[in-house]
């Protein structure tokens, strides 16, 4: 008897222990100290010469602008030199202090570089293939087994297993691209990673993973982790692979089409706009922006429908770690009343398509934009989306200690 | 079969070609507000198919790069292709930059040409209408419009309506720095007409459901001998209550409510027994006189309806809500008294082809009826 109770007592100790280690596995701290680690490690892996093209200063500037590439002939016109930052809304927190503004604390318009890419710092990241916009950091496809396999070592622990299953099929549908035949740099060789700053267990630093239609930007500060902006995008949006076909993207088409089917007709007038939007509008090159939103207010959707717009935008806030995830969740939640979707296209898709109607999500933490790009007639097998947070993109609410 | 099979080949190439915009022109415009100012950026960005044609259209010599005349040129056509109207009247757009990428991003698809305007806000008021059009190089453009959050909490966007292509914007927004919530819903049209509209609306709906009001009219009518003597009596009431709204919107006139309602209740059952008791003074001056006489009660009654409305609005704009809602007044008086006349007309050639003096009572059984209902209202009026 008294052999079946210390067993039981064991297996009790036992049992909160995995759990003790199962929460801790999960817990921030834990797994910065992992990611740190594995970015060492990938270091460790490189050359001197490798570890210049992958490590960058991690620069802070208040706002992100176009990218400047191939920029040194652009010469401006008349009316007087723009100050190169794309219009704010006038949030002085993130600007230079003579970075542009306008009176009443309004930037206006201000022209700036091409937006085919948005720079922050020495970090670049765009929806345009490698060749066009070009990324630093060093390619995927330069690395040696034993170095690629670190890398994506640390693109995983950066991620959730959803978040690097998606990167993965955005990858795939870009290899597919290759095979099919492009006179554009594709292919999952061409995806770049870049570290920025010191991986440290309490500063932040950032890594920027990419390539054409993907631009992660991680930011990991102690136990806090950020993700925005991310780009996100697919072309071909289905393709198949190993036998297996892919559709990228598809809860991200899938989760709208049940919100809005879930909107009686009076919510439906007010989500859906009655105008077509023909791309994104908060892009790369439009950091610091917010538009006055449209559509329907999540105060004005039942329980359930709220809880539809929470899962939609957690396959987007969803693809960080979810140790650094739920914190992020828990401020988005709280501003559901607040947070508008806007419909603009057609209100079915074909089955196992995506739809080729654009939808926008716009609360205090959160901004995504699905731009389905039409292409040749092919509007539905080509998407860009944007994944924004207007109060830390870049991890701006992380104080460098 | 062989010409069939490299056509195909083509098409598959050409779907895998450089797969970004490219038979089209995308010109997106972001507008930002502060108090005194409107700023308008537009970026413009050609897809690669058709950005040898708007090379072409800025680079006039074709020596592959553009001077600065060429680019005066294409901004004076852009210029004229544009154009922004403030509170109805249309504003030049003041350049204050541009950026035109090199013709090699250009070509690439990944070049812009960046515009940046701004208006003077130079019309008065708190409530404010802009409406951009944009027709430059319509057939290829994918137009976009979009406003930023004005960091100004005191501009408040009320609406934003646009053409399905978007090359038509419309933006009603309100600079102020108080607060009036109630009025910004029923102002969505933005200037100072929109709130005679509104406020025209409101005045209508205010007769139309106040019983108290249309059973005073009925009354009026029912002791009118002809058209030109219901005209004077209606003026007269009008006038009168005119007088005491505009008073008692701008707090210069007050009399609680529980004189006003029982003085609008006793103006029904004084009326009535004048049309049963003294058919004789029921036209004619002495009834322009009690027109006005109760039409100044009728007036402090609307301005209680209005006042509501009207909360911490700014002093010009209601003047233009006083004036449509008296106009509505008066609309949805003549709505209820022109039928009515009418009515009571054909009623009285009917009965007086039939030789009959019928009619002559008539009038005064319904007066009775509007009376009863008059002392109804008067005891519910003195008991709330």
């Amino acid at each position: 008897m008294k052999k079946i109770s210390y067993s039981i007592i064991a297996l009790a100790v036992l049992t909160l222990c995995a759990m003790a280690g199962f929460t801790k596995k999960d817990s921030p701290e834990t797994q910065t100290k992992a990611i740190v680690a594995a970015a060492n490690v990938f270091l460790n892996t490189l050359s001197a010469e490798q570890r210049k093209a992958v490590q960058f200063e991690f620069l802070r500037p208040k706002t992100a602008s176009g990218t400047q590439f191939n920029m040194g002939n652009m010469k401006r016109g008349p009316g007087g030199p723009p100050n190169g930052r794309p219009p704010g809304n006038g949030d002085t927190s993130r600007r230079p202090p003579n970075g542009g503004q306008r009176p009443g604390g309004n930037n206006g318009g201000s022209g700036g570089p091409p937006s085919s890419g948005e720079q922050y710092g020495k970090a670049i990241w765009s929806n345009f293939p490698v060749n066009i916009t070009p990324r630093p950091g060093i390619e995927m496809g330069s690395l040696n087994a034993k170095q690629c396999a670190a890398a994506m070592q640390l693109v995983q622990l950066l991620l959730s297993a959803k978040g690097f299953e998606k990167v993965q099929q955005i990858m795939g549908s870009d290899e597919a691209l290759r095979i099919a035949g492009t006179d554009v740099t594709a292919g999952s060789d061409h995806y770049l990673i870049g570290i920025f700053g010191t991986p440290d267990l309490s500063k932040p630093w950032m890594v920027e993973f990419g390539g054409h239609h993907l631009g992660l930007n991680v930011v990991i500060a102690g136990k806090e982790g950020s993700l925005t902006p991310t780009l996100t995008g697919a072309q071909p949006a289905v393709y198949t692979a190993n036998g297996k076909t892919i559709r990228v993207l598809a809860q991200e088409n899938d989760k709208a089409f049940d919100l809005l089917n879930a909107l009686d007709e009076a919510q439906k007038k007010k989500a859906i706009l009655n105008y077509h939007i023909g791309d994104l509008v908060l892009g790369p090159g439009h950091d610091g922006q917010t538009i006055v939103p449209e559509g329907i207010k999540g105060s004005g959707m039942t329980a359930k429908q709220k809880e539809m717009l929470l899962s939609l935008i957690t396959e987007w806030s969803g693809i960080i770690n979810n140790a650094y995830h739920d914190a992020h969740l828990a401020d988005i939640k709280a501003g559901l009343n607040q947070t508008y979707f806007a419909w603009s296209g057609p209100l079915t898709h074909a089955a196992g398509r995506n739809g080729t109607a654009y939808y926008r999500i716009q609360g205090p933490k959160v901004i995504i934009e699905f731009a389905p790009q039409a292409t040749m007639g092919d509007t539905d097998n080509h998407i860009h989306t944007i994944y924004r947070d207007p109060s830390n993109e870049y991890g701006s609410s992380y104080v460098t200690q | 079969m062989k010409k069939f099979v490299l056509v195909f080949f083509c098409l598959l190439l050409s779907a895998t070609v450089f797969a970004h915009r490219l038979n089209e022109y995308l010109q997106a415009t972001t507008i930002s507000l502060n108090s005194d100012k409107v700023f308008l950026e537009l970026r413009l960005t050609p897809g690669t198919d058709v950005a040898e044609r708007i090379i072409k259209s800025i680079d006039l010599n074709g020596d592959s790069r553009f001077s600065d005349g060429e680019k005066r040129a294409y901004l004076n056509q852009l210029n004229r292709d544009v154009s922004l109207a403030m509170d109805g009247h249309t504003v030049s757009l003041k350049l204050v930059a541009s950026t035109f990428s090199n013709i090699e991003n250009l070509k690439k698809g990944i070049g812009d040409i960046i515009i940046n305007y701004e208006v003077n806000i130079t019309t008065p008021g708190f409530a404010h209408k802009l409406i951009f059009k944009n027709q430059h190089y319509s057939s290829i453009a994918v137009y976009m419009v979009n406003t930023l959050l004005p960091a100004d909490t005191t501009i408040q966007v009320n609406s934003q309506t646009r053409s399905n292509d978007q090359s038509r914007y419309q933006l009603d927004f309100t600079i102020g720095s108080q607060p009036f919530t109630s009025t910004m819903v029923a102002l969505n049209d933005g200037d100072n007409w929109a709130a005679v509209k509104t406020y025209f609306v409101h005045g209508i709906k205010h007769i139309l459901t106040g019983y108290d009001h249309l059973l005073f009219l009925c009354a009026l009518v029912l002791g009118a001998a002809s058209l030109w003597d219901l005209i004077k009596v209606v003026t007269a009431f009008t006038i009168a209550h005119s007088i005491t709204l505009t008073l008692a919107t701008f707090g210069l006139a007050h009399l609680p409510e529980q004189v006003v309602e029982p003085m609008i209740a006793a103006s029904i059952v004084f009326v009535a027994l004048q049309n049963i008791r003294w058919p004789k003074q029921s036209n004619g001056n002495a009834r322009l006189a009690v027109a006005f006489f109760f039409g100044l009660f009728h007036g402090l009654g609307f301005a209680g309806g209005l006042l509501e409305l009207m909360h911490a609005m700014p002093v010009t704009l209601i003047w233009f809500a006083i004036l449509g809602f008296s106009l509505g007044v008066e609309a949805g008086n003549q709505l209820v008294l022109l039928p009515l006349y009418g009515l009571i007309r054909l009623l009285k050639h009917k009965t007086n082809k039939m030789g009959t003096t019928v009619w002559t009572e008539i009038p005064r059984y319904i007066s009775g009826v509007v009376a009863i209902a008059g002392v109804y209202y008067f005891f519910i009026a003195i008991s709330s």
